[in-house]
């Protein structure tokens, strides 16, 4: 008997704005009369998630992920739709769920209280109930892996924002939960600690077989910690599929990097992009020492590199696949031609 | 950078913060209306406790019952106007740690916030005008100003009394340098406001050795003085004189704003680091 | 089904008002300015019985002991379940996510995590006009004995008031305090004798916002002014249908919570 971890079906969350009308005169009149408007920032999402999974979902900001994930959580109430979370309706049975799931924010990392870390991990054992056996298993492994011990005396008020996620990331994942929710849990650290972050949130996954949940910018964060990816934008899924699967279908632009010997002169660009747009190829940048051309079909490389190289006077050329990020934007831009992936 | 007069800029841009604090407070409307009851409330509890106090036999007092009625009106409406969220606004800038960028900024921070609290007292005049009238259609003559130099002697004094005002919630605020609690310094100063100010009683009423302290202090001066002079109880040479008194603290009592807070950012830590 | 997990209030709560208790210069400075307030009211008595030797049939020190009695149910509220006076700021701030994804009931638990330590001027100066008052009168034990009760049926009352009035901010968003300030002013009308009210006054402050209940009806049923037995049980019941409505208040605002973000 299978049920899966994250369940929901049409899935919506709409906001109802008052709308200010501008000008002094108009906040007067406002006074008297408001006009709203209805703001969805979710519409019909439809995936579920088995248990075990790590899945990523991504997506520009107002796309609306941090959006689901709070109503996946309990936080907000869905305006439309089914939604159902290790069995339970997140909002109706937030409490029993909250003791089987754990959440980080990234950007308002909290611990609520001014008292010293150490006291705040015995004060969360107390609140999920955690046995001994276990905390001690958990506690000492996050100590470990993301170097608490000089901070475990330290007001959480006084922490930088690096210490304090790391410390907020440990605290969720104390009581081992069944489902970890992580919402752009890497934002504005350090590249050292949100590797640290990656490995740790990694090395628990692998040893309580957590279901992994988590929002980001940063798609590093993906790479190194998901396997799946669900793309949102403007509050409707765009993909949803493995990240193999994500590279074979958009990973379909590469690249050619050339060195210039000499500053690419005036009229190069235009003259560039009048020559290679019968071969297949764009020019991205053309600037100073630096050009870059980017390519869709297959087989074109050749006849690209040989017309820039007839034409330029190149010290040096790689040749590369597109990464992630552009593939996200190259998305972006044409999203409204997509077919999402099968879920 | 444009040749145009610091000044001038500067005075545009405190013009187009008053606006945009104007309209953020215009937007909220049952934050209005609750503002409305507060005003209501504030006035309802002196004046029954008065009223209860006349009512009873044998009781002398040296303001009768037509005079005291519209001061207390008066007096609370004036008051209401006066609530600036001077310390929320300041206070949680200090306590975030956010009053050095605002200090570092090229406009004026405490004419900034004389800014944004003058949009404070102009939506609250607003609310409290139905009660201005309630009180010609209770007392009739009584309730209007004494005569036109009342009236406009009522206006300086009030915009002097709203300076005062300013100024000291300014000062008070600055405890939040070296204490977390905001509400606490909210109410220490609404206490001394409520007892001194005049708000409850004219200072006639007050046992002598209140009044004593009560007229060396500032916060008679906010809703005291403003009030006697548009009943006429002070007039002639004594209005003059009040009005002096006024502009004295509401200057001084600006510059030691301002000094202190100079003082604050050097020698104590900013919260929140 | 979960067991309510009622150790955890009281282990927050404590672990919060340790923390705050390590801002000694804080501290110090909430207890004065308190004490401050507090000295302010009693000037406010001052003036008042200054005109008149009885204030509607309530003679000084019964004045005083409703002022302590205001004073300690304040202070009690401030103590224990201050943090609701943050909730507007909160709500616009998005702060209650992390509480949400806590296995808590989220209403008790916000209260208890910030602790106000002016409270303890408030208690302090009312503890004293109480004492102070009771003596004066050379009360009978019972009443030393039903003190107690009524400061926590009125610390309950007030603070569901409060949490009424704070529950607005999930409806309508907007950095205000002046709903809450209602209830408090509305408080702070109970220290004069609600007699001193027409009856309409008297009314709300009986059955709408029912503070009366805990100081005003039981001090007219103990200092003797013909007030039936049965008032007493008012201060309880008022309590408990207020702690009710303010659940429900808060359930309803959390409906329409949108927290920030996307």
């Amino acid at each position: 008997m299978t049920f899966k971890s994250v369940l929901c079906e049409q899935l919506a969350k709409s906001y109802v704005r008052r709308l200010r009308q501008p000008g002094l005169l108009g906040a007067v009149r406002g006074l008297f009369h408001t006009d709203e408007e209805v703001v969805p920032a979710v519409r019909e999402l439809s995936f579920s998630i088995e248990r075990g999974e790590r899945v990523g979902l991504i997506g520009e900001n107002g796309a609306g992920k941090s959006t689901t994930l709070k109503m996946l959580t309990g936080i907000l109430m869905p305006t439309g739709g089914r939604l159902e979370v290790l069995g339970l309706d997140p909002w109706r049975q937030r409490r029993q769920l909250a003791a089987r799931i754990g959440v980080v924010f990234g950007q308002r990392p909290q611990l609520l209280w001014d008292i010293p870390v150490r006291e705040t991990f015995t004060l969360l054992k107390t609140m999920y109930r955690i046995e001994s056996k276990l905390f001690e298993a958990t506690y000492s492994e996050a100590v470990k892996r993301l170097e608490l011990e000089p901070l475990l005396g330290v007001a959480v008020r006084k922490l930088s924002l690096g210490q304090r996620m790391r410390c907020d990331l440990a605290a969720s994942l104390l009581h081992a939960p069944e489902i970890a929710f992580l919402d752009e849990p890497t934002i504005g650290l350090d590249v050292s600690v949100k590797e640290q972050v990656r490995e740790f949130v990694v090395e628990m996954q692998r040893r309580f077989g957590t279901t992994l949940v988590l929002t980001t910018h940063d798609l590093k964060d993906i790479t190194e910690t998901c396997d799946r990816l669900l793309l949102l934008d403007r509050g409707m899924l765009l993909f949803d599929g493995s990240l193999r699967d994500f590279e074979k279908r958009f990973a379909t632009e590469r690249r050619i990097l050339l060195e210039l010997e000499k500053p690419a002169a005036e009229g190069t660009a235009a003259e560039l992009t009048r020559a290679l747009e019968p071969l297949g190829g764009v020019v991205v940048e053309c600037r100073g020492h630096r050009v870059v051309v980017s390519y869709q079909r297959d087989g074109a490389a050749p006849a690209l590199t040989q017309c820039l190289l007839s034409r330029l006077s190149v010290s040096d050329i790689v040749l590369e696949k597109a990464d992630i990020d552009s593939m996200v934007a190259s998305i972006y831009r044409r999203s409204a031609t997509l077919e999402s992936g099968a879920a | 950078m444009s040749a145009v007069s610091p000044w001038r800029g500067e005075l545009r841009a405190q013009a187009a913060l008053f606006v945009r604090a104007a309209r953020t407070n215009f937007a909220y409307k049952p934050a209005m209306l609750l503002g409305m009851a507060t005003v209501g409330l504030g006035y309802a509890v002196p004046m029954l406790v008065w009223k209860q106090i006349y009512a009873q036999p044998r009781v002398h007092l040296p303001v009768p019952a037509s005079q005291l009625f519209p001061y207390l009106l008066l007096a609370a409406a004036l008051n209401f106007c006066s609530s600036m969220g001077v310390e929320w606004r300041v206070g949680q800038r200090i306590r975030l740690g956010l009053i050095a960028t605002d200090l570092l900024r090229p406009v004026d921070f405490q004419l900034t916030q004389l800014a944004q609290a003058l949009a404070d007292v102009w939506l609250n005049t607003v609310m409290v005008l139905p009660f201005v009238g309630l009180s010609y259609l209770l007392w009739g003559r009584a309730a209007l100003p004494h005569d036109a130099v009342a009236f406009a002697g009522f206006c300086a004094s009030s915009l002097l009394a709203l300076l005062i005002q300013f100024a000291v919630a300014f000062i008070f605020v600055q405890t939040a340098f070296i204490t977390l609690s905001n509400y606490g310094i909210f109410v220490a100063r609404a206490a001394l406001q409520l007892t001194f100010s005049g708000v409850s009683a004219p200072l006639a009423l007050f046992p002598p050795l209140l009044r004593g302290v009560a007229q060396r202090l500032p916060f008679c001066h906010t809703i005291y003085t403003p009030v006697s002079i548009y009943l006429g109880s002070i007039s002639g040479r004594a209005l003059v004189e009040a009005l002096a008194i006024q502009a004295a603290w509401a200057l001084g009592l600006l510059v030691l704003g301002r000094a202190l807070l100079r003082l604050s950012l050097r020698y104590l830590d900013i919260q929140g680091g | 089904m979960a067991r309510e997990n009622w150790r955890i209030y009281l282990q927050a709560y404590t672990a919060s008002l340790q923390a705050k208790l390590e801002y000694r210069v804080d501290f110090l400075v909430s207890v004065a300015t308190s004490m401050m307030m507090q000295a302010a009211a009693l000037s406010l008595l001052w003036i008042v019985l200054g005109a008149v030797p009885m204030l509607a049939g309530w003679s000084p020190p019964q004045v005083l002991f409703l002022f302590g009695m205001t004073a300690i149910c304040l202070g009690g509220s401030e103590l224990f379940f201050n943090q609701i006076w943050t909730l507007p700021q909160a709500i616009v701030m998005g702060d209650l996510d992390r509480l949400l994804t806590y296995p808590v009931r989220a209403l008790p638990f916000y209260l208890v995590t910030r602790p106000e330590l002016h409270a303890f001027g408030n208690l302090l100066t009312g503890a004293a006009y109480v004492v102070g008052s009771l003596c004066w009168l050379h009360a009978a034990w019972y009443v030393w004995l039903g003190v107690p009760l009524f400061w926590l049926c009125g610390m309950l009352t007030y603070t569901s008031v409060l949490v009424w009035f704070a529950s607005l901010s999930f409806r309508f968003i907007g950095p205000q305090l002046s709903s809450m300030m209602i209830g408090h002013n509305l408080l702070q009308a109970t220290r004069y004798p609600l007699s001193t009210y027409p009856r309409f006054v008297r009314a709300v402050l009986l059955f709408i916002f029912p503070f009366g209940t805990f100081h005003y009806l039981p001090a007219s049923v103990l200092f003797g002014k013909g007030a039936p037995l049965v008032a007493l049980a008012a201060a309880p019941v008022a309590t408990i249908v207020c702690l009710l409505l303010a659940q429900k208040a808060w359930d309803r605002g959390l409906k329409r919570y949108e927290s920030t973000g996307s």
